[in-house]
């Protein structure tokens, strides 16, 4: 029927969520990808987002990488969500364990960016409030940080040593033996 | 390649608290990166949240125990279990015996008799991870017998993270002229002591040695006999006496339930008793068998958290 096929098509347009980034690129997606982000969430929730959502603290290249990440874990919440009825629990189990698998490759691609890149997705998700992407992202830099050397780290990743060498001095001095 | 982008505090944390809890010098080292990872690493509030954020209790740092050497009296030693190392000034080797440890502080006691007979204690709170330290000496009462204990003393603290924050100490003692037994608690806060709660006991000795255990809102001391409860709210002691098979091969515990747990080897027999909150005096026990070995804590060891 015409009438209820055009509900059905308002309700699905009706769930999309407009992103604009901080360079004015526009990214339609739906409800389900939207709500990662706990910020965006709210914003729902209180009925702001008509004309889109500005973000403009992501620029559109860091915001293509996050909805990519959201889409794909989405639709890993709607298939918990989804599959326990249909199948038996064994197969259900199976199907989890290759569903989690397949996820798993999909953050360790995700990951192989610069690190410019990576420092970019952390103050995005730290932003938008995406609690996985966040722990994905700044788990990879703690790993990359653990072991090395306070120069190290800061070759690393470019950060200034902005200490006075007296303050150097004085951690260095207290805890003498994190240093041996 | 553009370089990375400058944090801000919120990012640069959210990092920091993925950081292995197995090794503190991780920590360490990252505090000498810049500026902003130190001032996120310094803020007594991040301790708590990685504490939180890792759910797990603070790693055991090692131990501190008594090393003698050519003089015969015992100098502290550490024993470590990371890379963790406390500084040992002189005036902490030499400062007597660990009579107790608890919430990331050492308690310190040197005791001493005066050529008239007269006992004197001194002690030192020390933090072995900021090298912070009070002294202080016994509360001035006569006594012949003594044991002591540490706590932190903040409010709805989760001891995740109490560092340079106020405590109490609890001394216990008796003396020979009259037999009582008194405890008296010493604030950080006010550095004096309270007046003291008293309890007629003659026959109070301490198991050197073993810690006193804080179970909810009382410390527990192991007596020769039995044992001695001191209840921090109530400000009141009380003695708890053991069955006539239990001996001083006891450990004390903290059980499951805010309980006390007892665990007492006599012969190849472990006995279990767990106290139950509102039983005062009588103990509940569970008996088991066991030609297998027991390990608890050993005796002159303290357990650094």
């Amino acid at each position: 029927m015409a009438s209820a096929g055009s509900g059905d098509e308002k309700a699905a347009a009706a769930a999309m969520i407009t992103l604009i980034s901080s360079d004015n690129e526009k990214f339609e997606v739906t409800e389900a990808t939207a709500t990662l982000s706990q910020t965006i969430r709210h914003m729902i929730e209180d009925g702001c987002t008509d004309g889109g959502v500005p973000l403009p603290n992501v620029t559109s290249k860091i915001l293509a990488r996050v909805i990519e990440y959201c889409k794909k874990h989405a639709t890993a919440a709607a298939g918990e969500e989804g599959s326990s009825s249909s199948f038996s629990d064994a197969a259900f189990l199976e199907v989890d364990r290759a569903f989690l698998e397949e996820l798993e490759e999909f953050d360790d691609a995700f990951l192989e960016v610069d690190r410019a890149t990576l420092f970019d997705l952390i103050l995005a998700a730290n932003y938008l409030d995406i609690k996985g992407l966040l722990n994905l992202t700044c788990q990879k830099v703690a790993d990359s940080v653990k072991g090395k050397t306070p120069e190290q780290i800061r070759e690393m990743y470019n950060i200034v040593n902005d200490l006075t060498p007296e303050e150097e001095a004085e951690i260095r001095r207290e805890t003498q033996w994190a240093f041996e | 390649m553009a370089p990375p982008p400058e944090l801000i505090d919120d990012a640069i944390t959210e990092i920091l608290l993925r950081l292995p809890p197995d090794d503190p010098s991780c920590l360490q080292r990252a505090a000498l990166v810049c500026k902003s990872w130190r001032r996120v690493l310094s803020d007594p509030a991040f301790l708590r949240r990685y504490r939180a954020f890792r759910q797990i209790p603070p790693p055991l740092l090692g131990f501190l125990r008594p090393f003698y050497g050519g003089t015969g009296r015992p100098v502290l030693g550490f024993v470590p279990l990371t890379p963790f190392r406390p500084r040992l000034s002189d005036d902490i080797r030499s400062g007597g015996w660990v009579v107790d440890c608890r919430h990331g502080r050492a308690l310190l006691l040197s005791s001493s008799t005066s050529p008239g007979g007269e006992r004197r204690a001194d002690m030192i709170v020390w933090d072995p991870m900021t090298g912070d330290r009070r002294r202080l000496r016994d509360p001035g009462f006569p006594f012949k017998v003594h044991t002591a204990a540490v706590l932190c003393a903040a409010a709805g603290c989760s001891h995740l993270g109490c560092h340079g924050g106020p405590f109490h100490v609890v001394f216990v003692f008796s003396n020979a002229t009259d037999w009582f037994t008194r405890a008296c608690v010493y604030s950080s806060e006010t550095a004096a002591w309270s007046a003291p709660a008293s309890l007629d006991l003659i026959d109070v000795f301490f198991v050197t040695g073993r810690q006193g255990v804080l179970v909810g809102e009382a410390f527990y001391f192991l007596r020769v006999r039995g044992i001695l409860q001191y209840d921090l709210a109530r400000h009141c002691l009380l003695a708890i006496e053991f069955p006539a098979y239990m001996n001083s091969n006891t450990i004390l515990m903290e059980a499951e339930g805010d309980r006390l747990g007892v665990a007492c080897m006599s012969g190849t027999n472990l006995y279990l008793h767990y106290r139950e909150a509102l039983a005062t005096i009588c103990l509940i026990s569970s008996q088991c068998n066991s030609r297998k070995s027991v390990t608890g804590a050993p005796s002159h060891m303290s357990i650094l958290t």
